[in-house]
């Protein structure tokens, strides 16, 4: 488990030479950050924040996917997996001057696993079986213990900031590179430099940049438009339209980092309580039906055409991109209409003329809901569209604006398909239990099931269990990978295609180094900086 | 001007409605070997980003837009003057209470109701459909502004002399509505929808560049206007212009002919 | 009693009158922008709850949490209830006080209002008097172009154009303001300037910019007035998008974003306001095409 890999161990084999002190470095949020507070964290923007600004015990090295030590030097894992004993760094302290020790991090943990909070980050650390505690063993060192096994304990901390214990404000007191110093609500936010930042260049203090000023930018044309103009000077997750614009350009330096972790998905609706008349719910629940809309789906066309070659068809819960948990064996349902009839036919559809009808003679209308104002998302449900008319499904497509959308998929059950995004925070398996567990409100197509409304769901259910307790990193991959074997083989989600990570920066920018995982370009902030000093 | 004007908004309709004859191409046929095409022979607008072709889109756009926008328009009109009418009828207290109306119309946030509307369609809606349905409700809500003239109008009249000696002549209230108000302000009412038709047609296109306008892949000029968002695709691709230039063209001809109108009245 | 005195009670009571009717129609207005959110669809749904990491405890808390003002009729009374006490509510989508919100926003919008406002009506004034003055065909054709195109362009497609050439907020809500303006300012100066008192000044040999301002644009002050009252109302009708594709950090970007979230504490203040400022311009535009009290 101590994987310690020093970070400045790859910029020097990188071949990078120390940085140039100074600079304001300018970026945008794409929305008002509700709350700062590191414990509340929900959004894009929040979590961009909290990574500037938050000091956590250990890192995913968002390049190697690896574990790193930061506040904590290293860790162990006691009590065959129950336990997890941390070794925090001394002579550390916050930017308001206060020492940093064990008894801050048992304070975290504390704010963090209070019920009335409803922590996102904190929830990750519940299980059925109770929640996590946090005793102090002496001022630097702190044991976590968890009611049963888990495996990827540690990597959870890598969203934990840590508070201050002497501090009321969560966001005057932090052990990030930066800290908050001005907030401009609905314009922007300022940070300035930690001057007590623990990590050292040459002796000196971290990081290169003295400032980030966050503006809060919405629409992505304008933020285009004022990266061109020099106002940014950095872009991540560029729309594929924009970033083909902006790569021609020599004012900016342009990567395509290739897949993330993000898939765009396609589900059916198979709540029983769904208002939907009883031969659709048949259709839903019939895995022939939902494979014959998969291979009728040409995903390479998805990727050539809405996202300009910057995507990756999609496969299953995991893109390639995710090094240790993706299944390699697994390959895209390929675009194949006679399968997609022969599948269609065993359940008893037939072609009439250019309409497809069920065994009881009803024409195959079926309608997908999205949400309004994403274009490639609009564009993807027109090829979509398109596609299932070769196989005489006529598709109808709503775009609902994003609450009217939530209140159809989560209480109303009122749609037929789904078309969305699934934004994946963390590699590991853990960070997709809601999503897999039959008893949860994020399973996708059948919410809240009080028993699992089929075997393979069952099995869903037991492997995601057993592999959340599996300590033996060997077997936890074997088990995942039948979970994702099933989710291919039952296709209750569609995975259509994982877009890439697009982003642009300012060619004066040294030591980027873009990676799939957010924050995309700048998860190495306190390393960045200014060719020249601005 | 106001015949060429005429001519000129008769022909885009007569266009618009045999656009299945007019169109070289389906408006939802995807080329998808030739996404973003520049123009050409084949393709004489280029096609959008699915790779269908701009000019049946415009074409077949323009038959919803050009058809449905004068439709709502005249139901907006149609509810003002009934709303005019019935103040001149109903006393200060009926018209200050439709002005209120007109007020609170002019200030809620209505936007809820198109969300709602979309929201409450049924899942086979066809897009259509949709389309009919938003019309209909801008037409429902857009009485407002018109009704604020035309009470005015209705009032000045409701105060003339021959209003007065109607009154005087034993005339009941709705007659005299009927036969004496309205006759009057029925060119206003005129001048009131020649304005509110591409007011109606700029509000789809705000309503598509928000998201809210006709569901894909049936085309309005509003849809084609959504690409018209990226300003440094203009330069690059001139002929996405079409569509605004085709607006400007249909809105320049109505405001010529509410000129001409007004100058008449 | 000379006259003016015994006009006096009348005029309070008038305004006394006036001023109920006032209060009614806003405290109407509120109640049904609440309620128009309230049966929006969407209400009481959080992004959050797509969040996988969340638990079915903290889902259940967030439904509950936004669910605040299902029953309308109750929250509406209690929230006037604390409006008397000067508490606007705190906005379930930023948690904060709606208070500080607004009062952060406020000048922004002002500011881009006030000055699209002086633009548009400093420009479209400027323009009329001058094609008054020349009576030249070739300008008024240009103009006439002009402000076609202009009334040609979406508003939403507007707002991006004038970010893109660098412009505030302000310059879109003038483009959008200005051709209104100048069509209904320039067919009133066209139509007095053919009247006959102007073409007794011109014979009579008066300078053009006395005939100008005495004999034209004096005599059309009222309805000018009238609809500088109507553009208040449009200018707040227009920063609403204009805020909203800018990214402008004033009260029309946070309508947008509360409307997208349902969010009805901001949402039942705002209305309230724009209601207030409708009525308050629309009653300032009546009394001004009246130009006597008895109007109203």
């Amino acid at each position: 488990m101590k994987c310690a890999r020093p970070i400045l161990a790859l910029f020097l084999a990188a071949g990078v030479a120390w940085g140039q002190w100074g600079g304001e470095l300018r970026l945008s949020l794409r929305s008002e950050p509700r709350s700062l507070d590191p414990v509340l964290v929900d959004s894009d923007s929040e979590e961009t924040f909290r990574y500037f600004t938050g000091g956590v015990l250990v890192r995913v090295n968002r390049v190697t996917q690896q574990l790193e030590p930061e506040l904590a030097t290293s860790w162990n894992i006691e009590d065959a997996g129950r336990k997890i004993v941390f070794h925090l760094r001394k002579d550390v302290c916050f930017s308001d001057g206060t020492r940093f020790s064990a008894e801050d991090v048992a304070y975290t943990m504390q704010v963090l696993l209070d019920p009335a909070v409803h922590s996102p980050t904190g929830d990750a650390f519940r299980s059925g079986s109770g929640v996590a505690k946090a005793a102090v063993r002496d001022p630097y060192t702190i044991e976590i213990s968890f009611p049963r096994p888990v495996a990827g304990a540690a990597r959870l901390f890598d969203q934990v900031a840590i508070l201050s214990r002497h501090s009321s404000d969560r966001t005057a007191a932090v052990l990030g590179p930066f800290h908050l110093v001005e907030r401009k609500p609905g314009s922007y936010l300022r940070l300035a430099r930690n001057p007590n930042y623990w990590k050292t260049d040459h002796g000196r203090r971290l990081p290169y940049l003295d400032a980030v000023r966050l503006d809060i930018q919405q629409n992505r044309e304008i933020e285009l438009l004022k990266f061109e103009r020099g106002d940014l000077d950095v872009i991540s997750g560029v729309e594929p339209e924009l970033f083909d614009r902006v790569s021609g350009s020599r004012k900016a330096w342009t990567q395509d980092a290739g897949p993330t972790l993000e898939s765009e998905l396609l589900w059916f609706n198979q709540t029983p309580a769904a208002p939907l008349p009883d031969y659709e719910k048949r259709w839903f629940a019939s895995r022939n039906f939902r494979l014959a809309i998969s291979h009728a789906i040409r995903r390479d066309d998805l990727c050539r055409v809405v996202y300009r070659g910057h995507a990756q068809p999609g496969v299953g819960p995991f893109s390639a991109a995710n090094r240790v948990w993706f299944n390699q064996a697994l390959k895209q349902h390929a675009f194949d209409l006679e399968t997609s009839m022969r599948m269609l036919a065993a359940d008893g559809f037939k072609k009439e003329g250019p309409t497809l009808k069920d065994a009881g003679g009803h024409a195959v209308e079926i309608s997908v809901i999205t949400n309004s104002g994403n274009r490639s998302r609009e564009r993807a449900a027109s090829m979509i569209q398109q596609d299932l008319a070769a196989l005489g499904i006529r598709l109808q497509i709503i775009t609902l604006d994003f609450p009217a959308l939530i209140q159809r998929i989560t209480q109303s059950f009122q749609y037929e398909l789904c078309l969305l995004g699934l934004i994946n925070v963390d590699l590991d398996p853990d960070g997709q239990m809601n999503l897999w567990l039959s008893s949860s409100a994020n399973h996708a197509w059948n919410p809240n099931q009080k028993t699992p409304a089929t075997d393979w769901e069952a099995e869903l259910d037991r492997l995601m269990q057993a592999q959340a307790a599996a300590i033996d990193a060997t077997h936890r991959k074997l088990l995942f990978d039948r979970v994702q074997e099933i989710v291919w083989r039952e296709a209750p989600i569609l995975y259509l295609v994982n877009p890439n990570a697009l982003v642009a920066a300012s060619p004066t920018l040294r030591n980027l180094a873009p990676s799939v995982l957010r924050p995309q370009l700048l998860w190495n902030i306190d390393r960045i900086y200014f060719e020249r000093g601005r | 001007m106001r015949t060429a004007a005429t001519i000129f908004l008769i022909s885009v309709f007569a266009t618009a409605l045999f656009a299945d004859y007019t169109a070289p191409y389906p408006f939802a046929a995807q080329f998808r070997e030739l996404p973003n095409a520049a123009a050409s022979g084949s393709h004489l607008l280029g096609t959008d980003a699915l790779g269908r072709d701009r000019l049946s889109r415009l074409l077949y756009g323009a038959r919803l837009s050009m058809l449905l926008a004068p439709a709502a328009a005249l139901g907006s009109v149609l509810l003002a003057l009934g709303f005019a009418l019935l103040a001149a009828m109903g006393g200060p207290w009926c018209e200050r209470l439709i002005l209120a109306a007109a007020d609170l119309f002019l200030s809620l946030p209505l936007f809820f109701l198109l969300l709602a509307a979309r929201a409450l369609l049924p899942l086979h809606t066809t897009a259509e459909t949709a389309a009919i349905v938003m019309f209909g409700l801008l037409a429902g809500l857009g009485w407002a502004g018109p009704a604020r003239v035309m009470v005015g109008a209705a009032k000045q009249f409701s105060r003339s002399d021959f209003v007065l000696f109607a009154k005087t002549c034993g005339h009941g209230r709705i007659r005299i509505a009927l036969v004496h108000i309205m006759p009057n302000i029925l060119p206003v009412a005129k001048a009131q929808f020649l304005i509110a038709t591409p007011s109606y047609l700029l509000a789809e296109a705000s309503l598509g560049l928000l998201g809210l306008g006709i569901p894909e892949p049936v085309p309005s000029w509003g849809s084609l206007l959504r690409e018209l968002e990226s300003v440094s695709a203009i330069t690059a691709n001139p002929w996405i212009l079409t569509p605004a230039l085709c607006l400007f063209l249909v809105v320049a001809g109505f405001h010529m002919a509410v000129s001409a109108d007004k100058t008449a009245v | 009693m000379t006259p003016r005195a015994s006009r006096f009670p009348h005029l309070l009571a008038v305004i006394c009158r006036r001023l109920i009717w006032f209060m009614v129609v806003l405290l109407v207005g509120g109640l049904v922008g609440a309620v128009l959110v309230r049966v929006a669809p969407g209400f009481g749904t959080d992004e959050r709850m797509l969040d996988a990491r969340l638990s079915n405890a903290s889902i259940q808390a967030i439904a509950r949490e936004r669910s605040g003002g299902a029953d309308i009729g109750w929250y509406y009374v209690d929230y006037l209830g604390r409006l008397l006490r000067g508490d606007l509510g705190t906005s379930v989508s930023l948690g904060r006080p709606v208070r500080e919100l607004l009062g952060e926003r406020m000048g922004t919008s002002v500011r881009s209002a006030g000055l699209g406002l002086a633009l548009a009506w400093t420009l479209a004034l400027a323009v009329i008097g001058l094609l008054e003055l020349c009576r030249n065909p070739a300008g008024e054709t240009l103009a006439s172009v002009i402000v076609e195109v202009l009334l040609c362009i979406p508003v939403a497609l507007l707002a991006v154009g004038c970010f893109y050439l660098g412009g505030a907020p302000a310059l879109a809500v003038a483009a959008i303001l200005f051709p209104r303006i100048f069509r209904y300012g320039r067919a009133l100066a066209r139509q007095t300037g053919a009247a006959p008192h102007v073409l007794a000044a011109h014979a009579s040999g008066e300078s053009p910019w006395r005939i100008l301002g005495f004999h034209v644009m004096l005599p059309i002050f009222p309805e000018l007035a009238a609809l500088a009252g109507v553009t208040v109302n449009m200018a707040v009708g227009a920063i609403i998008p204009v805020e909203a594709l800018c990214d402008s950090p004033g009260v029309g970007a946070l309508v947008w974003q509360a409307a997208l979230a349902r969010d009805l504490p901001v949402l039942v203040n705002v209305t309230l306001l724009v209601t207030a400022v409708t009525l308050a311009s629309n009653f300032a535009a009546d009394v001004a095409r009246n130009a006597r009290w008895d109007a109203i």
